[in-house]
């Protein structure tokens, strides 16, 4: 797998999830926004070998857990950083059930996927609310409204990720996915 | 075969528990440990800005004032008009309410800072390790005693928040009694929470409730100025001098006196933390 070039696309997603959301927002810029970064990290993790899925889908769930979060302090390392990790998982159980080179494939996966990363997302930032924790409550916070809009943007994103798809397909061999072949003996 | 002590899989593990961990930490402190320079984020994200103003270019963030102006009828716009009206009170009403709250802090930090300032008095902490579970007769038992200068009488706080008085001491230990004991009956003043010169605090003498959790006194005309959310600040002169100011709770209800409700109204006081349960208290000792 090719680091410099999924750097580089991790970097141009990240742009994209943080500067084209007026673009993309339905009915508005605070309405239900496609997940770039969620559609380029089950998109790598459809692709790429089974042992780089979790460094890689670590990697995006770090970026998307940079940007602004729900506590209004700064963002909280972790809960999607997590959420990707248990994504990972996720895409490796699945994936092999679907044809990897179709886009319509990548739509079912980000949807599917999807779910995994914002329950465990979800989960965690409402573990913060437990007196069992040393992390304080997320102000405004409720699990069932979060739920029902990240619900509504996985399914944008789904649909987003049919000509995301189309794109990252034809960018795939540059970043190289095929798993690193041993020499082979000829004798 | 021996396996390297450090390998992909647990670092990944580690990376997992570490992730978990900072997922659960307070606010102040994850932030910190999230914290990137602002030049590097302003410099990471420049291309952004770029991505941004195209996309604002192609569909207007303020897509409603255009509407507001040029589509919407009269009518329609007097509606909306009064809708934005509407929201710009709500979100004034909660302006106001944060204004108060912080001035309320701001009032608590004096007070306190105002004690701290005292020479004739030291604030010596304790650790709680011991509550006799008496609703009667709640006591709590401090790990600190007549070695540290504790003795019989001396008053117990927690933050700006009375809670009661020492009663008995040994050498390393010290039981305290709180102010929801039976039969307790306290001299206070109720005053408003913001400080403001031009109301007087008003003295009362309230009493214990047969529930063991509140004070009350009946004391006061129907066109008495006390309102919910006042405090009552400890002014009985039975207790050392510096506990006097010291807040014993908040005013919860003010209604009619069950017996004479055309003369006077009864007053309930409820203490700001349920005092059984605090891990540590300040004992006021006296300089010798």
């Amino acid at each position: 797998m090719n680091w410099l070039a999924f750097s580089i696309t991790t970097y141009i997603f990240l742009l994209m999830q943080v500067g084209m959301t007026t673009l993309f927002g339905i009915p508005d810029a605070e309405g239900a926004l496609p997940d770039f970064l969620l559609i380029f990290a089950v998109f790598v993790g459809m692709q790429a070998p089974a042992r780089m899925v979790g460094w890689s889908m670590l990697t995006v769930g770090l970026c998307a857990n940079l940007l602004p979060g729900p506590v209004p302090d700064g963002p909280i390392l972790g809960p999607e950083a997590l959420g990707y990790l248990g994504g990972a998982f996720a895409v490796l159980q699945l994936r092999t059930l679907l044809f990897r080179e179709s886009v319509f494939s990548l739509a079912i996966m980000v949807f599917f996927v999807g779910i995994f990363i914002q329950l465990i997302t979800v989960a965690l930032y409402t573990g913060r609310g437990l007196p069992l924790f040393l992390g304080q409550p997320v102000p405004n916070w409720s699990a069932s409204n979060e739920l029902f809009t990240r619900f509504l943007m996985l399914l944008y994103s789904a649909f987003a990720a049919v000509p995301i798809g189309f794109v990252l397909l034809k960018l795939a061999p540059l970043m190289n996915f095929a798993p690193a072949q041993r020499a082979e003996r000829v004798f | 075969m021996n396996r390297p002590p450090i390998n992909a899989k647990r670092v990944m593990i580690a990376a997992t528990v570490l992730l978990l961990l900072a997922s659960q930490l307070p606010a102040w402190l994850a932030v910190k440990l999230s914290y990137l320079p602002h030049a590097f984020i302003e410099f990471i994200a420049t291309p952004a800005t770029f991505l941004h103003g195209f996309s604002t270019s192609i569909r207007s963030t303020d897509k409603r004032y255009t509407k507001f102006s040029e589509e919407l009828s009269l009518e329609e716009q007097l509606s909306l008009a009064l809708q934005k009206l509407d929201e710009a009170k709500v979100y004034n009403d909660y302006l106001e309410q944060d204004i108060a709250r912080l001035r309320n802090v701001s009032d608590n930090l004096a007070l306190i800072s105002a004690l701290v300032d005292t020479e004739d008095i030291s604030f010596v902490g304790a650790k709680v390790i011991g509550f006799n579970g008496n609703r009667k007769n709640p006591i709590l038992t401090i790990n600190i005693g007549s070695n540290d200068f504790v003795r019989d009488g001396l008053a117990v706080v927690w933050g700006a928040d009375l809670v009661g008085k020492v009663v008995s001491t040994s050498v390393s230990t010290a039981d305290v009694q709180l102010i929801t004991a039976a039969d307790t009956k306290l001299q206070v003043r109720i005053t408003r929470p913001v400080i403001d010169p031009t109301v007087v605090p008003v003295p009362a003498y309230i009493q214990l409730s047969d529930d063991g959790r509140t004070f009350y006194t009946d004391e006061f005309p129907l066109d008495s100025p006390v309102q919910v959310g006042d405090l009552a600040l400890l002014a009985d002169e039975s207790w050392q001098f510096r506990a006097r100011g010291f807040i014993v709770g908040t005013v919860t209800e003010v209604g009619p006196h069950p017996d004479r409700p055309l003369l006077n109204q009864r007053v309930v006081i409820r203490p700001n933390r349920p005092l059984a349960s605090v891990y540590g208290v300040i004992v006021l000792v006296p300089v010798e």
